[in-house]
């Protein structure tokens, strides 16, 4: 643990927020998000539709159209030492694909249909001289063989329609991995496919941490697959990061009333028939002027008077483990939020 | 692909004899005759028509009609004498051809070219410039369009002339007011396809491979944008040919129109029946050459035999 945290940060995210103007107003869709990302780890970051999670890990590559996305003032991404938010289009082109790499959810809509699959590969080396064009083929299929395809030589030269959804989303991962980036940020990588696939794409992203070492920013909402995939989990609600921890913290240890509720809104295979999943209720809070308090207090069993005055500030939990949540405050109620289901199913596989 | 190429003439095939003689009893359903004439004998009347085989069974008619047909006969003119339909197409063919081609060359290009900076320019001024181009093309008549042109750049400005079509110069005035109305559609119909493919979500993969965003334009949204507007290029060469029928007569183009128009008020059987064929014809090759043409545009559809 003490060499974790001495080991340098490839990606520190600093106080990040980021807006869109729309005709009815700001969207405030990412609000003072602040994380960091080691070398070779992989980072789970779940919550629920419109939570921020996909537009705060667009905003590492700025892939957020700009205008009408803009970054609020005291933000700050630092890649390597580097600072993202100032940098220029061309600067950020030497970047994107090749030191960080990006896998979208949707692989069916994900890729060029008028494209060959290699000349898709490829093109992350469009314009680097450096490389030969038989080299750039070579690269592109040994990355085909890497994530898992088979044929690669025949699939090089196929279209995309050509190839079934798990394929494709394999094509997706080379794509973003063959200009050998450090972190590899997957947004729902396996949200559109079916569970045995979603099942081979997970395996694969572990393995490919393995043999690579690459750091991986894992986006979902389905925290099944944090718990199969993922060393740290940041949690988000409301354009805001509610608790992160490591995994067993927050399976074990629930520091956050949103968490918890995740977790009860999980199916299991143990929990018989005629037993009712819990879902949280009510919605997530408007973004176009989000509570100034806690943005989970409306929806929130625990709820207490300051919890809608006042954005509570970090607890520590451990060294590791941070929440955000009033609940935590020396004066207020103890409540274990720990949902015991996870703690057996964890414990036993 | 072969047996979709076959497929495809097969169906081109069918379409045409089904045009063909829906034409053929149509023109004659007309109230009139070639030969009605109050000054006309009526023994040279029945001379003509026996000559023509007007005087046989329609029936018989049509069936005498498509062997010839097959020979590719279309007969005499009934109005012009001495003249076959053949010599007649043969001899204005070339012009109203040359005129098509010439509109459709300046729609595709300009058209295809304003869309794409539109989209490019999304709510600039270039942008408005080009959505007012687009209104004012598909709202202006052709014929009007011809004589706000002729009016300008002929008799006032005298930058072109604005009848006749001998030299190069005299062909510009007649192309653009022909070809004006299929620029403004092309264009407005290249912006929406390029505005819809930008925000497909293979443009972010491309982004976020850290390609230049000439690239993106070119390889990715460009690329994916004019398929559609292939596929509205048969219909539009219909609009195109059959749009050069009144311009050619502004502008002296001695071209098919004049007869086709004429044709229908003198009741030259033949000669409707020729143009309409071989325009037909001309159609169905024309639409067929796309729905090719767009397989090899669009990887998907070459498997889908």
């Amino acid at each position: 643990m003490e060499n974790m945290e001495k080991m340098e940060n490839l990606l520190e995210l600093r106080n990040v927020t980021f807006s869109f103007r729309t005709y009815g107003g700001v969207v405030q869709s990412v609000r003072d998000v602040s994380f960091n990302i080691k070398p070779g780890e992989i980072v789970g970051i779940v919550g629920e539709s419109g939570c921020g999670k996909s537009v705060t890990s667009q905003c590492i590559l700025k892939l957020n159209p700009q205008p009408p996305g803009f970054f609020g003032p005291d933000s700050s991404i630092k890649y390597k030492g580097e600072e993202i938010v100032t940098m220029s289009d061309k600067e950020m082109r030497k970047i994107r694909g090749k030191e960080i790499g990006f896998i979208f959810q949707d692989p069916m809509t994900s890729l060029n249909p008028t494209m060959k699959v290699g000349a898709q590969i490829e093109e992350i080396f469009v314009g680097d001289k450096s490389i030969s064009k038989a080299e750039k083929k070579r690269r592109a299929i040994e990355i085909l063989e890497l994530v898992g395809i088979n044929e690669a030589e025949r699939r090089y030269n196929q279209y995309p329609h050509e190839l079934s959804g798990g394929m494709k989303q394999r094509v997706m991962i080379a794509i973003a991995l063959v200009g050998r980036p450090s972190i590899v940020i997957a947004d729902e990588p396996t949200t559109s496919l079916d569970v045995t696939i979603e099942a081979q794409i997970l395996d694969l992203l572990k393995e490919l941490r393995e043999k690579l070492g690459i750091s991986i920013i894992l986006i979902t909402h389905d925290l099944g697959v944090i718990a199969k995939l993922c060393d740290r989990v940041l949690v988000m609600y409301g354009g805001k990061i509610i608790e992160h921890g490591d995994v067993g913290e927050i399976f074990y240890d629930t520091k956050h009333p949103y968490t918890n509720g995740l977790l009860n809104s999980i199916a299991r295979l143990s929990s018989s028939k005629d037993q009712k999943l819990t879902p949280i209720e009510g919605t997530p809070p408007d973004l176009f002027s989000p509570p100034k308090g806690c943005p989970f207090a409306a929806r929130c069993e625990h709820c207490m008077v300051i919890c809608k005055e006042q954005m509570p500030p970090e607890y520590e939990v451990t060294p590791t483990h941070k929440s955000y949540c009033w609940l935590m405050h020396p004066d207020a109620p103890k409540v274990d939020l720990t949902y015991k289901a996870v703690k057996e199913e964890v414990t036993n596989g | 692909m072969a047996k979709y190429i076959l497929k495809r003439i097969v169906i081109s095939l069918a379409t045409l004899l089904v045009l063909i003689t829906a034409v053929f009893f149509l023109v004659r359903l007309m109230p009139g005759d070639p030969f009605a004439s109050e000054k006309m004998p009526p023994d040279v009347k029945a001379n003509l028509e026996a000559y023509y085989g007007l005087d046989k069974p329609l029936i018989v008619q049509y069936f005498t009609y498509m062997g010839q047909l097959l020979k590719g006969n279309m007969g005499y003119s009934m109005v012009y004498s001495n003249k076959t339909v053949n010599d007649i197409i043969a001899a204005t063919f070339p012009y109203s051809a040359d005129l098509g081609i010439r509109a459709l060359t300046f729609a595709v290009c300009f058209g295809i070219s304003l869309g794409i900076v539109a989209a490019l320019r999304r709510g600039k001024p270039l942008d408005y410039g080009c959505i007012l181009i687009a209104i004012v093309g598909t709202s202006v008549p052709d014929f009007i369009m011809g004589s706000l042109l002729q009016y300008f750049f002929g008799v006032q400005m005298k930058l072109l002339p604005v009848a006749q079509y001998t030299t190069w110069k005299h062909t510009i005035l007649p192309s653009i007011a022909v070809g004006f109305y299929s620029l403004a559609s092309i264009s407005r119909y290249m912006r929406t396809s390029m505005l819809e493919v930008i925000s497909q979500d293979y443009i972010k993969t491309a982004k976020s491979k850290g390609i230049s965003n000439f690239r993106i334009t070119w390889k990715h949204q460009i690329r994916n944008a004019i398929m559609p507007v292939v596929t509205m290029m048969g219909p539009l060469v219909a609009s195109v040919l059959t749009g050069t029928f009144v311009i050619e007569a502004m502008f002296v183009v001695p071209g098919m129109g004049k007869y086709y128009v004429e044709s229908i008020s003198t009741y030259d059987y033949t000669i409707v029946l020729g143009i309409t064929v071989f325009y037909g014809a001309f159609l169905v090759i024309c639409n067929t050459v796309v729905d090719i043409l767009y397989g090899f545009i669009d990887p998907r559809i070459k498997i889908a035999k």
